[in-house]
């Protein structure tokens, strides 16, 4: 367990942090450190027929296994000792502790501490102290068990094909599940403590001889430099990690499926779990990614490339249709076939408002009702996010303020902006239609090439720990395109992606054979 | 008149945002140089807008290589 | 900081092609087509040939001084004050002058075929100001850009000639060589200028390329296949408009897209064409204003580039609006633009060429 250096503890070393040898003094420390808070249970506890040593057993209500604690500790001291064995350690003036810990005590995880800072935290994640009247030193038993929720479905990344667990609130329930996928020795896992008050674990993990070991290294450096009083959600590390924060586009991706992250530990990548969320975060971060859905590869390879092209499409669409709206209808009528011209036209005859003007008003109901329907009772909040859409927006077109041709222009975005596997993307694409519309109402094409050139520059000059964002488009690798836009089948991908590891890059031998002919 | 004011208002504007770290740097030769170029455009934004005529490298080239460019079409011909 | 970053040389050869595909696309099978009707795609043929020659000279050039920037072997050619006016001299009439009449290329061909109500100070800030974001971002992915879009350019060009070709007639290239070959050569000159003596221009970007023995072929690759490109674009126009006509255009590429027509269905969809060359153009301008940004900056010894991005770019744009007041000022032009380029383009990689040579100047050993 490390400690982080924070002035706090400079402060608490002011106080006497050393354990007394005086038992009755240590537990009215603790006692009085916590505030004699009322789910501290302390029991004091002789032991030895004729009560030669006094001890006391603290605990906190509701995180420990009280089982395991009657059983393992109470039990066991007071019944479960060889009294003779007992007796002639004391005359022999023994270290009771270390007896008591190597002969007594019938549990797993024990370690000794003189400090009462490390007692008291551990204390509160769990354990069981254990304080011998006469040893300034205690021994703290990792006992906890706690309520948490069961393993469920994912709940935001569901798949028609593929398992269906996803990852919990708990730390280790959550490295287990990682740990069943991937049996392998070098499969690493570092602990650390982020969070000067709330103190939550964080686990790094990563392939050894697969994932670069600068990437590693950066991600402790860069964990190491967080000091902050809470982390509450993985989000919270995210932000700190990142590689540039002025920019829309995200660059650590996360996701709650246990398969998606052995996937990318298979390929290289370092995954960060935080203790009290099931978003686990992924290292180095890639624009491809966020296209990619766990379901690609568990379908068929034919079928999944066209639905990851369509997936494209998508992208376009919802970054692109209401400013092609707009600037087709004001500067680049001519594109339209004859009848759709005319079509559209009759239609906007009536509209008071240029067609910058309804598609940004349009689009702003949408989102309102968007977030409006994600809030509500869920009883209510499908029906009126799909149906208050299209009832508001058949409405609208009824009392003449947007065309109908408007209505489903945003409709269309708006379920375009649904494909994406990854909601942070999406939510970026939501945010950068607006200034393309905006681009579009001044210069039409022109207005919409212009803002596409920005984000294009932006995003090549994006990187996530040090490799390219743009990668594999540019640099090109055109092996690593196997698995972007397209999916090769599995016998085709032998190789992992170039940037992400240098070495190790053989997946597969090359003896695995294609699927054979039928006779 | 109006477009004047507003080349100079870009003009502060951008002076505002690129001065603060240069001097923050201490990069004395390039706020100079920077000071120099923003003037020189600020003064062909202002002449331009007020219709002023301005020196033109076209006609400077056109001057100078007329004869060149007469010679050398002679001489394909 | 100076921009620090590495291209590849594949990129290298895409940001060239993108370059002299630049702003010659729209207008140069009409120049060409003036001077030799219906034969303008021999002189697409030969331009640039003869551009590939003159390549050569700057390749020389290079690769005695490999992984150097051109303003760096200058000053030591030349000797450091010499060497520092000749640079100077060098950028403010060849990247910083071009890029005055490029944007003022784009300016006039947005306000004049697509968006003729917008002021065109309004489109030249605009576009401007999104080159110097690129230029202030650097080159990276500036190269990245290019990289990324290349593919659909090249799909855009294939839709363009796919879609005309069933309307072409052969007959257009006939008689061929009617006046014979001079009005063929005469024609070529003005096109060999402009762009294809320009490449010295990229002698700046060579240290930034991170295997600079792949230089001299990234560049011949960049230019050949620009070359090949309008060649297929002046022979398309000719052959579906005939010599006479084109000539007449003034951007006889846009009035070629504007003849496609799918099924009768998807029709006029010339703007999505013009794409292309609001790419190459952008690129184009670009690279002009990063060397020019960036050689001034070296030689300035400067601690960084980008704080002379926006001073530079106010001069660009107030100048692209004064060098000419119209079209007819800029056909009359262009001949004389002809004979000047030669100065930079091979009066000054020759001459420095020679000097090196003679005096046995080669990159110092420690560099």
């Amino acid at each position: 367990m490390r400690r982080n250096n924070h002035p706090e503890r400079q402060e608490a070393a002011k106080q006497t942090a050393q354990l007394h040898l005086d038992l009755h003094h240590n537990v009215q420390h603790i006692r009085q450190t916590l505030g004699n808070s009322g789910d501290l249970v302390v029991r004091d506890l002789p032991i030895g027929a004729n009560e030669q040593l006094h001890s006391a057993i603290i605990y906190t209500d509701g995180l420990v296994d009280t089982t395991s604690i009657q059983s393992g500790v109470i039990e066991a001291l007071m019944s479960g000792l060889d009294q003779d064995a007992l007796a002639n350690a004391i005359r022999s003036d023994a270290d009771m502790l270390n007896y008591l810990s190597n002969h007594a005590l019938a549990v797993e995880q024990i370690n000794e501490t003189d400090t009462f800072d490390e007692l008291i935290h551990s204390l509160l994640s769990g354990n069981v102290i254990l304080l011998l009247n006469g040893y300034d030193r205690g021994l703290f038993i990792n006992l906890s068990k706690y309520e948490h929720r069961a393993i469920m479905e994912p709940a935001v990344e569901t798949v028609v094909r593929g398992p269906r667990e996803s990852f919990t609130e708990s730390l280790r329930t959550n490295t287990a599940l990682i740990r069943r996928k991937i049996k392998d020795q070098n499969l690493r896992l570092d602990n650390r403590m982020i969070g000067r008050i709330t103190k939550t674990d964080i686990a790094v993990m990563y392939m050894k001889g697969i994932a670069d070991d600068h990437v590693v290294e950066q991600v402790h450096s860069r964990l190491d430099q967080i000091d902050i009083d809470g982390i509450l959600e993985s989000g919270y590390i995210e932000a700190y990690i990142q590689d540039v924060d002025f920019t829309p586009f995200p660059t650590v991706y996360n996701t709650e499926r246990p398969d998606v992250i052995a996937a990318e530990l298979l390929e290289g990548k370092v995954v960060i779990l935080v203790d009290g969320t099931p978003f686990v975060l992924v290292v180095p971060a890639l624009f491809i990614s966020f296209l990619h859905s766990a379901e690609d590869y568990y379908q068929r390879a034919d079928i999944s490339s066209l639905i990851r092209i369509l997936r494209f499409i998508g992208l376009f669409i919802s970054l692109l249709a209401p400013s092609l709206y707009i600037a087709i209808t004001t500067f680049h009528q001519e594109m339209l076939p004859t009848q759709l011209l005319i079509g559209l036209a009759s239609q906007r005859e009536g509209i008071p408002f240029p067609a910058f003007i309804e598609a940004l008003v349009m689009e702003i109901v949408f989102e309102v009702l968007r977030e409006a329907g994600l809030r509500m009772p869920r009883a209510v909040g499908q029906a009126v996010s799909i149906v208050g859409t299209l009832v508001i927006g058949q409405a609208a077109v009824n009392a003449g303020i947007v065309s109908a041709a408007m209505v489903i222009v945003v409709s269309i975005t708006a379920i375009a902006s649904f494909i994406y596997p990854a909601i942070n993307m999406s939510i970026t694409m939501r945010m950068l239609r607006f200034p393309l519309m905006g681009l579009a109402a001044s210069f039409g094409m022109f207005g919409i090439f212009l803002g596409l050139m920005v984000l294009l520059l932006h995003m090549s000059s994006l990187k996530s720990f040090g490799v390219p964002y743009t990668a594999p488009f540019s640099p090109y690798i055109p092996d690593d395109l196997k698995d972007t836009v397209i999916r090769k089948p599995l016998w085709l991908m032998n190789t992992r992606p170039r940037l992400i590891n240098r070495r190790n890059i053989i997946r597969q031998g090359k003896t695995s054979p294609p699927p054979a002919k039928p006779k | 008149m109006m477009i004047a004011a507003a080349v100079a208002a870009v003009s502060i504007g951008i002076a505002l945002f690129e001065v603060t770290p240069l001097r923050r740097q201490g990069l004395w030769k390039e706020l100079w140089t920077f000071a120099a170029l923003l003037l020189l455009g600020t003064v062909l934004g202002i002449a331009r807008a007020l219709h002023i005529p301005i020196w033109n490298p076209t006609h400077w080239i056109t001057f100078a290589f007329k004869p060149v460019n007469e010679w050398l079409i002679g001489m394909i011909n | 900081m100076m921009d620090n970053g590495k291209i590849s040389a594949r990129q290298l050869s895409i940001l060239i092609m993108l370059y002299c595909i630049g702003s010659a696309i729209i207008v140069i099978p009409s120049t060409l087509a003036s001077q030799a009707k219906q034969d303008a795609w021999i002189s697409s043929l030969l331009s640039p040939a003869i551009g590939l020659l003159v390549l050569q000279i700057a390749i020389r050039l290079s690769n005695r001084f490999p992984g150097m920037a051109l303003t760096e072997y200058i000053e030591i050619i030349f000797g450091k004050w010499v060497g520092k006016i000749v640079s100077l001299w060098f950028l403010a009439t060849f990247p910083f002058m071009i890029g005055f009449y490029t944007l003022r290329d784009i300016g006039d061909f947005l306000t004049m075929q697509i968006m003729p109500e917008t002021p065109i100070e309004a489109i030249h800030i605009v576009l401007f100001g999104v080159i110097i974001v690129g230029v202030r971002l650097g080159l990276e992915p500036l190269a990245r850009t290019a990289e990324l879009l290349f593919p659909w350019i090249v799909a855009l060009f294939a839709v363009l000639f796919l879609f005309i070709v069933p309307q072409v007639s052969k007959t257009n290239l006939l008689p061929v060589l009617e006046n014979g070959w001079k009005p063929v050569i005469r024609a070529s000159l003005p096109y060999v200028s402009f762009p294809f003596l320009e490449p010295v221009i990229f002698l700046m970007l060579v240290n930034h390329v991170n295997r600079s023995e792949k230089v001299g072929r990234a560049l011949f690759t960049g230019l050949a296949m620009a070359g090949f490109l309008m060649f297929i674009t002046t022979l398309i126009t000719i052959l579906l408009f005939g010599g006479q006509l084109t000539s007449l255009f003034m951007y006889p590429t846009y009035e070629l897209s504007k003849k496609i027509n799918i099924g009768n269905f998807l029709q006029r969809i010339e703007i999505i064409m013009a794409t292309i060359w609001f790419v190459t153009i952008y690129f184009r301008l670009a690279i002009l204003f990063y060397v020019s940004v960036v050689g001034f900056a070296r030689v300035m010894k400067a601690a960084d580039y980008r704080f002379l991005t926006l001073p530079l770019g106010m001069i660009t744009i107030v100048m692209s609006l004064v060098v000419y007041r119209n079209v007819g000022d800029l056909t009359a032009f262009i001949p004389v633009w002809a004979s000047f380029a030669y100065i930079n383009g091979l009066l000054l990689p020759a001459l420095l060429l020679i000097v090196a040579v003679i005096r046995k100047i080669k990159r110092p050993l420690v560099k």
